[in-house]
């Protein structure tokens, strides 16, 4: 079975949609009322992103939308930093670093592993 | 006392992410994300929260610029005003020094080798680089939970092995505030990342040192450079070295930023915040002439400030506005402008992408010049 590194782990197993984007700065082009990116809807959803930019408030806008109840169930990034981990943490998101190419998953969010939706 | 409980687990929680749940005691801490501009609703809510929870500071904590000045020269809202109170009252509430300026380095006496959860990069890179001072890039959030907790994860840049010089930079150049900001631009964009060992830059005042440092990691992830004889300890980096990349600077590589001033409605002088002696000497070439055609504006820290206040109220009357506890950066204030001059290459940077409004460099006295044409 494939794995994820898990870098904020989470507990039980989840299965979602996965949301596919580019960069993105959490602070601008996430939604903080509605918890979409560019119009796509990511709550209840795997996001699978390259990396973070942008300003370093981003984590409050994650932890917003989190608190509404609007988080993704997870993140995959590919590349993780300090700022896309305090706002996993931040929102009680897990993350993993790696790279999804399918359109649904089931992961276990302790350990990262992962299967494609049956 | 939940608030601590909750910033201790999260400060851990990063911490398992990033350093393999190691953590280094701090002796400071100075947070970023303070203006209600930049911080909204969301983040107000977040900070309020901690403060309802209890949460106080475990060591001493500043904070960055707000959207409004100590003294009201950047009016704005009363909504805006209202998000901005309850920002302020919540830090005090946790014991944090709403000082409200972006270079804390001026008071805080950062020993090299001791460690600070620092936000705000160009504070961040000051002390790493003119101090040998140790402080990672710590998201706002990070910087404030970790301020509460005592500790921050303890990443590559609390180890010495982390902060090993990766580039060669060769610079022998001398460098005023615009052009110190021109060469950190320069480097920032040419390397990108990594640790630069600049070699020959003389900067010819603590204005050019600052701007060197809140340009090279406004343009770049860089956050450290050694100085060849004036970073402390710069023989100890020297020998570390790791060396990767080359990078020749020529004086026509600084050109690359400029261009034509057009007609700025504005000057503004003091991203980061002005030093007194720049401020004095700026003071003294205004004060033998009549009122600016257009308005300058002169952000400092509230110490500079009190230290002047006769002078810049008395200034006010002729268009000059020195003020403390913000910056054009952060303040809506700024958007009623159509072209501003200035001498930092990190409001050139962030005044266009933040309010839509056009930011050109010239040279610091230069720039007070433009004001009386």
């Amino acid at each position: 079975m494939p794995t994820l590194k898990p870098v904020v782990r989470g507990n039980g197993v989840v299965k979602g949609e996965v949301v596919k984007m580019g960069p993105i700065s959490f602070l601008g082009d996430l939604n903080p009322d509605t918890g979409e990116i560019q119009g796509v809807r990511i709550s209840g959803k795997i996001l699978a992103l390259p990396y973070v930019r942008g300003s370093t408030v981003g984590p409050y806008v994650l932890w917003h939308v989190a608190s509404k109840g609007l988080a993704p169930l997870a993140i995959v990034a590919e590349r993780t930093d300090l700022m896309l981990i305090t706002a996993a943490v931040l929102a009680n998101v897990p993350l993993f670093q790696g790279r999804l190419d399918e359109n649904c998953v089931e992961i276990d969010l302790s350990t990262g592993r992962y299967e494609r939706c049956g | 006392m939940r608030g601590r409980e909750y910033a201790v687990e999260a400060v851990r929680k990063i911490a398992d992410a990033v350093s393999e749940g190691e953590v280094v005691e701090v002796e400071t801490a100075h947070v970023s994300g303070v203006s209600y501009l930049t911080l909204g609703e969301y983040g107000v809510r977040f900070i309020e929260q901690l403060a309802e929870w209890g949460a106080k500071v475990s060591v001493f904590t500043t904070s960055n610029p707000a959207g409004i000045d100590l003294t009201s020269i950047l009016g704005a809202s009363p909504e805006f005003a209202a998000g901005q109170r309850r920002v302020i009252s919540s830090f005090i509430k946790m014991g944090i020094s709403p000082i409200s300026t972006c270079a804390p380095y001026e008071f805080i006496k950062t020993r090299p080798r001791t460690m600070h959860a620092w936000a705000e990069s160009n504070a961040i890179t000051y002390i790493n680089t003119f101090r040998d001072a140790w402080s990672d890039k710590n998201p706002g959030p990070l910087a404030l939970l970790a301020a509460v907790a005592g500790f921050a994860p303890r990443t590559e840049m609390y180890r010495l092995e982390g902060r090993r010089p990766t580039a060669l930079v060769k610079a022998r150049l001398e460098l005023d505030a615009l052009r110190a900001g021109l060469l950190g631009a320069y480097i920032g964009e040419s390397l990108g990342s990594g640790i630069p060992y600049v070699i020959g830059p003389a900067f010819v005042s603590e204005e050019a040192r600052r701007e060197f440092a809140a340009a090279l990691s406004t343009f770049s992830s860089i956050i450290f450079a050694v100085i060849e004889g004036a970073t402390p300890n710069w023989e100890l980096y020297n020998r570390l070295a790791d060396v990767r990349d080359k990078l020749d600077v020529s004086e026509a590589d600084l050109s690359r930023y400029l261009s034509e001033a057009g007609e700025p409605d504005a000057v503004y002088i003091g991203c980061p915040h002005l030093d007194a002696e720049m401020l004095l000497r700026i003071i003294e070439m205004v004060r033998g002439r009549g009122p600016a055609k257009k308005p300058i504006y002169i952000s400092t820290s509230p110490g500079v400030y009190e230290a002047v206040r006769a002078i810049a109220e008395e200034l006010r009357e002729r268009n000059i506005y020195i003020f403390a506890g913000s910056c054009l950066v952060v303040s809506p204030y700024t958007r009623r402008f159509k072209t501003i001059a200035t001498d930092s290459l990190k409001s050139i940077y962030y005044i266009p992408r933040l309010h839509g409004v056009r930011a050109v460099p010239c040279e610091t006295l230069k720039c007070i010049d433009y004001a009386y044409s």
